[in-house]
Order: structure tokens, then sequence, then C-alpha cells
């Protein structure tokens, strides 16, 4: 009985604390972040047509993808919106040379080295990690960013690669047909050489 | 060359191990560490299971927690030229004393993180020495000096200025004001010092360098009738002849040096004796130079002089006698040097009295070396005096005001402490508030090397410039700026100083294209070194004959002092890393001690620890003994640079003085007498951790048998079909020919991959971090043995007994064959670790990484996790570079490839080695240089019998004796 028991405490524990870290709650999945300024990338990339990589400069030569300096923002609202409020931390950072402060929104903890370049230059396309980002008013985490959800992909990339010129496309749908589907993927792998033989090593990812 | 698990020679690693005593027997069979088994006491078994249960409540709970909240925090302006999270290189000079060495450090976010050599700079060749590594850490060091003292309490620079200016303007005669300093190689200083000299008629000047080449200089100095800095191109020597010159340590070239050396000796397949060059050293106590020696000599120091004098009768200098006439060893070498005519080279060392440096100069000029293996090079500045012409000035009452620019005469000349109190102004510019800022009235905090502009000339005479990395992390003022202040030019800024020197010299024309050249490629292009003065008439010879003190009675020993390989002069007695470096000798940490001979230890009834009381004409101090084999008898070998009262708070109480007994005159011959206190001292050597149980681990061969035919390997039988699959495979092979135990790649290791340090008291118990150590094995007799060095890093086993044992799986195989290590997982039960036949995993048992110092942060390598209490870690090869190196080649536009070229991956010991010993590369590709060294008939693995196959293999040491000098003939 006593025995029982403690395996159902432990059993229960254990549930509980695996249920908390997958929830989104714990993952932050879903969940707008506060901004200094309430940055729509709704508006920047639907409504303006904005590239991805006109802020996120490096994101297809470095690890990270870059948040941009001020000076990017100036570029265009010294001309426009120049008066308006919301945009007021931007203007001051400006003009003290103080920068902004902003709120990480997707988070890896810091053991794992992930790198941009590589997943952009091999097919990986932006939204399938961060979701339609040109659908977010208020930018949140589209994916829980969990070892698994990472490996579900590394150990089977090809259904989640895109042509090269459709990388920063949000609206890009593979073919429906499943037989064109596949002869897609196919040919994917292979132009992009990607080889998910050791994809899935401990130093990929952790070093 | 045997393949059998029993070494064919003795090897060993200890006294304690070669005698075999309780103690080591102990040591070496002990499962646990006396504190490991510790256990809990009065715990009874339902209280553990109770502990248990709640400890695994809390666990998962602790999991629970939520991810950080962390913030972005971009630039206003985007630096020009910096991609986020890429390191960026720039090319800069660090200076020693007159060693300038070109690097190029990595800046990281600009931080600067990681040194490496320039390939282009003559003193580096793209490497280092531990010094060089080490700077990162020094600039960073929370202990630095932060603000202006005046009397002990903050002031300001501009205070400093005002009264500075004051003190010139009313000083009556400028006779008064002197200038100390260290060595000066930076032109642009030497230009400033020279007009200040001009511009205040009577200012004098004094370069201390308590690590300086005095007597040399002396010697130079009455031949060529002028000063020179002399330098040896190893390259083109054939037959080495050092007396008690550590070539391959610490002196201006020693990097480049030990390359050129090693280039000497890369026999491969079917290689002849002649391929190879040969070095004879004489000297009293073990340096890494003499353990590489294909014949060394113990030697007490008052045998060289005669010794040298008579290689120069039997080479036929005139006016030399010979001593030795039926030594066999002299004999041997001379006809050696003599049979090698123009290819010979003959190096005396620092502690050699002035008249056997003048002898060297004649024998290298009688074997037609000068100008083809030694070089002269005049060097031109403004006239100077010494320490000792300063304190003679002051007890005098000729000085009034003294400036010192990063000396510490008050700690490395003992007598000066008294003087500088008869000074009545004296201002000091230095690092840190160390014994000579404390006990002036003015102290100013300077900028790190990395922090500031200067320009500096290698040791054979080539420029190179200094180029900040970081702003000035604790504010502080370059020596150049100072010097600007009294030049009346304080608004001029460190670059403006140096620039504008350069601008003048070069031509405004020409400036900009040259300067932005130099600073790409980290040396000058122009002007050419000054050409080495040639020898056409050598002027009798002069130097007075030299006397020595006959020892009065038994007890007196020669004692012989040495700049430390952890210290230097006592200038990185607060630096981490070197404090916590093994010596490459003794194997010793955070501490030096007095070096005893087995016999002459035997004779005092000294063990290894024992306190002797070192009296040296009355002077009395106290050390720790150390047996050293290897060591001449009735002689002690002191290390310098330790015994500091105000270095920080590592380095400050940390061993004993040994400038407290140095004579003033470097040459002099110093006799002490030593007496037994009693008391003991621990130290914490990690010459005995480690251990793999005397099997066959260091392999040597002389050249003459190479080429003969030895069995076959060992044949790697396994029941798994190979099962790794990535198209590149990752091994390393580690020449041990080449190899001379200079300990580079342990510390670029540290710096590399945010290893930290542990401290005194944990070294003792076996835990010190390093993930690449260096063993040091004895081979034959105790008092006369041959001395070998191993690097030993992570084997990478395809067949790795750690992996197999984890429990969480926290240590993997890799598919391209790096046995990889996952801190995240690792729950610390340290079964890998003792499963590892190799011994080289390491357990953080506290939490060894510094987290509280802010500044130390910015040198952590952002590639590399930053691990904390409870965590096994170990050599990974460098994974983040190769990672990083695959993720370039994937991903290069032009020619995007699966595999990386040969050569693209260094490992950071690789990258740093003087000596080129560790090649890293793709063991399937068979063009590559590893697969090249991994099929030499002399390559081995590590007990190969296990059948672990390791991935780093050795290339056993190839020895090039001299045939006619048998082995007993060595002394």
């Amino acid at each position: 009985m006593a025995i029982a028991g403690v395996i159902g405490i432990v059993g229960v524990t254990c549930l509980v604390a695996y249920g908390w870290d997958r929830s989104s709650y714990s993952t932050h999945q879903y969940l707008y972040v506060e901004q200094p300024v309430p940055f729509s990338h709704q508006h920047h990339v639907t409504a303006l047509g904005i590239d991805c990589r006109y802020c996120h400069t490096s994101v297809e030569k470095s690890g990270f993808a870059g948040i941009p300096p001020t000076s990017t923002c100036m570029n265009c609202h010294q001309q426009i919106w120049t008066e308006a409020d919301v945009l007021k931390p931007i203007r001051d950072s400006w003009q003290q040379d103080k920068p902004i402060h902003w709120n990480r929104v997707n988070r890896l903890p810091d053991f794992v080295f992930f790198n941009h370049s590589i997943h952009v230059n091999k097919g990986v396309g932006c939204v399938e990690c961060h979701g339609q980002v040109d659908q977010m008013p208020l930018t949140y985490a589209a994916q829980p960013m969990t070892m698994q959800w990472c490996l579900d992909c590394h150990r089977d990339p090809s259904g989640h690669l895109r042509p090269k010129d459709q990388i920063t496309s949000m609206t890009w749908k593979p073919p429906a047909a499943k037989e064109e589907r596949v002869a897609q993927q196919k040919w994917l792998m292979a132009s992009y050489q990607i080889h998910p033989v050791g994809l899935t090593d401990c130093s990929t990812c952790h070093r | 060359m045997p393949h059998e698990s029993k070494p064919s020679r003795p090897f060993w690693r200890s006294l304690d191990e070669l005698v075999g005593t309780p103690q080591f027997k102990d040591w070496a069979t002990a499962e646990f560490t006396p504190e490991a088994l510790e256990a809990p006491a009065g715990t009874s078994r339902r209280e553990m299971m109770k502990l248990a249960a709640a400890s695994f409540v809390l666990m998962t709970l602790a999991s629970c927690s939520r991810a950080p909240e962390q913030e972005i925090v971009p630039h206003v302006h985007a630096p020009k030229g910096r991609t986020p999270q890429k390191p960026q290189f720039f090319a800069t000079t660090l200076t020693r004393g007159r060693e300038a060495i070109g690097v190029i450090v990595t800046s990281q976010e600009g931080r600067p993180t990681k040194i490496e050599g320039n390939p282009k700079h003559p003193a580096s060749l793209g490497a280092t020495d531990t010094f060089a590594q080490a700077e990162v850490l020094a600039l960073c060091d929370p202990d630095r000096s932060q603000s202006v003292i005046r009397d002990k309490s903050i002031s300001t620079w501009d205070a400093f200025s005002n009264e500075i200016m004051h003190r010139l303007s009313t000083a009556g005669s400028f006779a008064s004001v002197r200038l100390l300093t260290g060595p000066v190689i930076s032109p642009s200083m030497l230009d400033q010092i020279d007009r200040l000299l001009k511009q205040f008629q009577g200012v004098q000047w004094h370069v201390h360098e308590p690590a300086g080449e005095t007597e040399a200089a002396a010697a130079h100095r009455t031949i060529f009738k002028q000063e020179v800095q002399p330098s040896y191109d190893l390259s083109s020597a054939k037959v080495i002849l050092s007396f008690d010159c550590d070539l391959f340590f610490g002196i201006p070239g020693s990097v480049r040096y030990a390359r050129d050396f090693a280039n000497g000796r890369r026999v491969r397949s079917g290689a002849k004796a002649e391929s190879m060059n040969r070095l004879y050293v004489a000297e009293p106590s073990p340096t890494i130079t003499g353990s590489k020696a294909d014949h060394r000599r113990i030697a007490k120091p008052s045998e060289l002089p005669q010794w040298i004098e008579s290689i120069a009768a039997k080479l036929g200098v005139a006016g030399a006698t010979d001593h030795d006439t039926s030594d066999a060893w002299l004999n041997a070498v001379a006809k050696d040097l003599q049979s090698n005519l123009s290819h010979s080279l003959v190096a005396a060392g620092a502690g050699l009295p002035a008249e056997s440096h003048d002898w060297v100069v004649r024998i290298n000029a009688a074997l037609g070396s000068t100008n083809r293996t030694i070089f002269y090079r005049p060097i031109s500045s403004p006239a100077h005096r010494d320490l000792s012409s300063l304190t003679a000035d002051v007890e005098a009452g000729k000085v009034q005001t003294l400036i010192a620019f990063e000396v510490n005469p008050v700690y490395d000349s003992p007598e000066f402490a008294a003087v500088l109190k008869k000074i009545e102004w004296k201002a000091h510019v230095g690092l840190y508030r160390d014994e000579t800022a404390a006990a002036c009235d003015w102290h100013v905090p300077m900028t790190h090397a990395l922090e500031s502009w200067g320009d500096a000339i290698a040791y054979d005479g080539t420029a190179s410039p200094i180029q900040p990395l970081i702003a000035p992390l604790y504010g502080g003022k370059s020596p150049r700026e100072v010097l600007a202040l009294l030049l009346g030019e304080p608004l001029k800024s460190d670059y403006d100083l140096v620039a504008g020197y350069w601008r003048g010299k070069i031509g405004a024309g020409a400036f900009d294209a040259w300067w932005q050249a130099s600073l790409r490629d980290g040396v000058m292009a122009k002007p050419a070194p000054e050409s080495s003065l040639g020898l056409a008439a050598l002027p009798a010879k002069s130097a007075p004959p030299t006397t020595h003190p006959v020892a009065a009675n038994l007890s007196a020993l020669q004692a012989v002092f040495r700049i430390s390989s952890s210290t230097y002069d006592g200038r990185y007695a607060n630096n981490a890393w070197l404090q916590e470096l093994p010596d490459p000798i003794t194997k010793l940490t955070w501490d030096n001690t007095a070096w005893l001979s087995p016999a002459t230890a035997d004779r005092f009834g000294l063990a290894n620890g024992d306190v002797i009381q070192i009296d040296s004409g009355g002077v009395k101090i106290e050390a720790p003994a150390y047996i050293v084999p290897g060591q001449a008898d009735s002689t002690v070998t002191l290390p310098l640079g330790y015994g500091r009262k105000l270095a920080g708070s590592l380095g400050s109480g940390v061993g004993f003085n040994a400038y407290l007994i140095r004579p003033r005159l470097s040459g002099a011959l110093a006799l002490v007498t030593i007496e037994k206190t009693g008391r003991t001292y621990p130290l914490s050597t990690t010459q005995e951790h480690s251990k793999m149980e005397g099997r066959d681990l260091f392999r040597t061969v002389a050249i003459a048998e190479f080429n003969e035919p030895r069995e076959k390997k060992v044949v790697s039988l396994s029941l798994y079909p190979d099962r790794l699959k990535a198209p590149q495979q990752w091994g390393l092979s580690i020449d041990l020919t080449a190899c001379i135990g200079c300990n580079a790649c342990a510390i670029a290791c540290q710096a590399e991959n945010n290893i930290p340090i542990v401290g005194k008291e944990e070294i003792a118990r076996g835990r010190e971090m390093s993930w690449i150590r260096i063993d040091r094995y004895f081979e034959g007799e105790a008092e006369d043995p041959e001395i070998h060095h191993q690097p030993v890093p992570c084997m990478q086993c395809e067949n790795a007994p750690c992996e197999t044992v984890c429990p969480v799986g926290a240590t993997q195989h890799s598919e391209d064959g790096l046995n990889d290590m996952v801190y995240n997982r690792c729950i610390g039960t340290r079964y890998c670790s003792n499963n590892c036949p190799y011994k080289v995993r390491r357990f953080n048992f506290f939490q060894y990484t510094d987290i509280e110092h802010e500044s130390l942060q910015i040198q952590r390598n952002p590639q590399v996790t930053v691990r904390s209490r409870g965590v096994m870690e170990k050599c990974t090869y460098c994974v983040q570079r190769i990672r990083n190196a695959q993720i370039e080649a994937e991903i290069d536009p032009t020619h995007p490839s699966q595999s990386v070229a040969d050569g693209v991956i260094q490992t950071a010991c690789q990258q740093v080695c003087p000596t080129q010993a560790i090649v890293f590369g793709d063991i399937w590709d068979p063009k590559s240089r590893v697969v090249g060294l991994k099929s030499q008939p002399h390559d081995y693995a590590l007990l190969e019998e296990l059948n672990t196959r390791p991935r780093t293999t050795y290339l056993a040491e190839v020895k090039n004796p001299n045939t006619s000098l048998a082995k007993g003939a060595r002394s």
C-alpha cells in the first residue's frame, strides 16, 4: 500500500511537472510580449510589404538574424509619423544615442547554439519557426521551441523545406497533391544537399 | 619500436613513483580521495530515504521554472563592418620586456575573447606563448587599478596633470627629474622620450628590467661599441649548443626559435640522420630547451664559464685556454660544431657573466655563424642609465622627482624601497596598484595593451602596430599620454601620438595607405629593419676574467635564478590562468619552490615541501624544497616572480620572493647556505594525477633506428560494423618530437573553452580542470634523466568507454567521430570519468566559474557553454570551431560544400602551438595532413591494446644523438 502510494505520488509529480514544462505558460508560446514600442509586423510586412531581411539583415550570413538598430527605424520614421507618440522611444533613442531595450520573444536556453544562416540557406523558411508573422499585430512565439520540436525537423527535414526564393514568403504552400509534394521534397533535399546524418548529433546544437 | 604494453625503457613521472614510496602507492591505488569517503555521520536509512524523496520532488519542481525574461539591445547605429554574432579579427602586438609578438585578436561583439598568433609576424608565425594567451584575462582582471590615487586617496587625472606641470615649471634644474621605465621597444615612445630629454635638458632616463640580459648587453656593448639585440636563426642551424640559454621560453623571439628548431626535426618515413638538427644543452637546472636536447649535460653555474672558454679554445679562438682537454663531451661537441661551419650556433643564457658572452660572440664568429645563424642588430635609443645609477644619484641627493612607468622596483630590487622614500615627489603609472605604486605619492592607472595604440619592434627589427580592441575598461592613461602631458601636448590622444609619429616617418602622402595596410597585416612593411652588424674585425678581448668565490664549506650551494614559467618576472602574479598552469618541469601550481637535486636533498635530509632557510650573506628567506631530477648537485634553483605583497587578490602572498637574495649583477655567482627548519609546506602538483599505470605511453626512438622495420600495429577488432556515417571524420595527431612542453596549448584551450580555475587546495585534491594536460616523463637515472613532454587531450575514442556507462546519455558519439559532451544533460555521476582510461575528463565539484565579477564575463567565448557546478566536461576538439566552419562551408555562396577543406579548422591547441606539433583534420581524406602523419611508421595510439580506437594519436619522439657520445658519456 505504502509502496503504491509512493509510486503514485512520484508518478503524479512527474506528470504535473511534464505538463507544466510543455505548457505554453512555460514555453511562452502564443504569449504576446510587452515591448517599449508596440511594433506591428502585420503592418510593416502585410500593409507595407517590407521584406524580413530589410531589418533582420544578418539572417543569411550569421547565427543571429539581427535586431535592427535604431537607425533602421529612423530611415523611414524621420520622414513619416515623426510626431507619433508610440514612436517616442525610437526618437529618444536616436537623439540621446541610447539603445532601445526590446524584450525577447523567441527564447532558447544558453546551452543551445542555434544558427539562422544555415537554416535559411538550406531551405527552412521564416514561417517554419516564427509562424505567420505577417498576421501578428504584436509579436509572439509561434512554436514551443522545445528540443522535441527541434528534433522533429532534424530527424527528417524534408517536410519543412521550400525553394530558396520562397524563404521569406509568408504565403508559400507546398503542392497539395501528395505525389507532387513528395517529389518536391525529394528534389529539395537533393538540391540543398541535406543529409540527415549528423543532424541529431548532440554537438550540432550543444557545445 | 615495440608495441607490447610494457615500456621498453624506464619512464617515470615523479621520484616517489620511481622509488615506489608507500605514499605514492596509496595515492595511485586509492579508488577515492579521502574527501570522497566522508559520509555524513548519524544518518539513518529512514532519514536517507526521506531526504532522497524530498530532493526528488524538489528537483522535479525546480525544473518547472519558467524560461527567464531576456532583453535584446541593438545598437543605435550599427557599427561598420560588423555582423551580429560574427567574430572580427584585429592584428595588434603584445610586448613583454624586449619581446614583441604579433597577434590577431578575436573580438566577439566588441569584446576581445581570444588571442592567436599573427602568421605574418616574424616572432609569431601564427603561434604565441603562454603569456600572450593570458593577456585577455589580464585585460579584464577586476583587481586592475581603476583610479588615480594620491597619498592613498582617490584623485583625478586633472589634479595629477596640474601638479606635475607645476613641479616641472618650478623645478630649478631638470637634473633632479628622472624617468624610470622598463625596456622601451616602441619607436614612437622612444621618440617622445628623446624629445622630452631635449626639451627638458638635464632630465635623465633610467631603464630597469629585472629579467633583462644585463651581462650580455654589457659584453656586446664592449665588442660592438653600441647597444645590440642579438637574434638567432635556428632554421639554418644544424648543430646548436646552448649554455644555460632557454631558447624556447621567455626570451625575445623564443616562439619563433621553437618553430625553426622543430622544423629542423620533422623526420618522416625514410629520413636519415642528416635531415635532423642536433641540440646540445649544458645547464644547471632543467628547462624546456634542455628537455629537447639530444645531449643534455648537467653543469654547475661555476663550471659553465670555463667550459665556454674551453669550447672557444677547441674552436681556435685567439686568447682562449682549453681547461678541459680530455673532456669527451666538450670534445665531441666542438668537433660536431666544427664539422658544421656556418650551420652551427652557440648561445649563452642571461645568468652567465659578461666574459662568457664575450667568448660566445667570438665562438660564433669562428664558426662562421655570425649573420648566418646569429645576428646582432643595432638598437638606437636616447641615452639611458640603469636602476643602480638611479639609486646612487638618490643617495647623493640629486633626485627630487621620479616618474616610473610600468616597473615595480620596490618588489624586484629589495634595496630600492628605502631609496624611493628619499625622493621628494614620485609618481607611478601602471596596470596595478602594486608595491611601487603604494610607495609613490601618485599612482595613475595604465591602459592595457589591448586598450591602447602603440607600436613595437620585434626581436629581428620588424616594426608592428598596436591597436586597441576595446575602450579602456577602467579608464587609465597610456604611458604615451603621460609623456605627452610632460611634453606639453596634453590634448593629443593615444592615436594621434602614434599615427602622428609614423606620419612623419612615412610622409603624409603615402601614410594613409601604408597605415591601413600595417593595421590590417599587423606588420609594418616599411621601414626595413636595421641590418645587423658585420664582424669584420673583433676587438681584442677586454672583459675581465670571471672570478668565482670558492665554496667556503660543503653546505654552500650555488643559486640559480630563473624567471617563472607562470608569473614571468612577477608581472603576471595576479593572472589566475598562469598561476594555475603547471610548471613544465615540476608540474607545480600556485607556488615557487627551491629546486634541489636528489643527492643534495639527500645530503640535507630534505623531502618535497620541507621548508628550508636560504641564507645569502646574511639575508635570509624561507622556501619549500622541491626535488628536481636533472638538477645539478650543490645548486639550488630559485624561480623569481613570486612572493608579491600587493599583486592583487590572487597573487599577493603566493610563494617566496627570490629577488631578495639575488645578486645585483645577473652574471655574478650567488652562493647560499641552506638549513632545514623542520616545518613543511603543502604544495600542489599535478604530476602524479591521472596516472595511466606505467604502460607504454611515451615512445622515443633514435634517428638511427627510425627506419628499422617494426612490428605491425595492433589490429583493432570489433563485433560491430563501422557505424559512423558523416562524410568527414575528425582526428588529431601530436608530434612528440616537435612538442617542447611549453604549455601554450593548455592555456589556449582555457581561453577558448571557458575553462575555470580551481585554486591550490582543489589542485591538491586532483581537481584541476585543464582539458589538455601536458604529462612530463623522466627516463633513466634519477640524477640525470631525460625529460619528455606529452600533451594529452581527450582521445575521442571510437569505442569510448565513457559513453557506455553514462546513465543519462550525457556523453554521446557524433557521426563525425566526436565524443560529444552534453552539459545540460549531465547529472554528475562521474561514472564516465571513472571509466576513462586516459583520465581526461574533468568535473566541476564546485561553482568554479567566477560568475560574480562582471569584468571577467567579457572574456568568455560566447560560442561555448559556461559550465556550472556538478557538470562533467572535457576536450571537444573545439567542436564550436568545427560546427561553425561546417556552416560556413555549407552556406558559402560561391562553393557550397558538404565538407570543410583541410586546414580550415584548427583546434585552439593546434593554432597556438609554437612548433606545430598538433595537427587536426579529416582522417577519411587521404590527402589531409593528419592522414599523412597518422600513416607515419612512428605513429602510435595511447593504450591501443584496450581497443578504444582513439582518434588522437602520437608520433613517437625521435632524437638525434651524436653517435660518438655514448649514453654514458653524457656527463
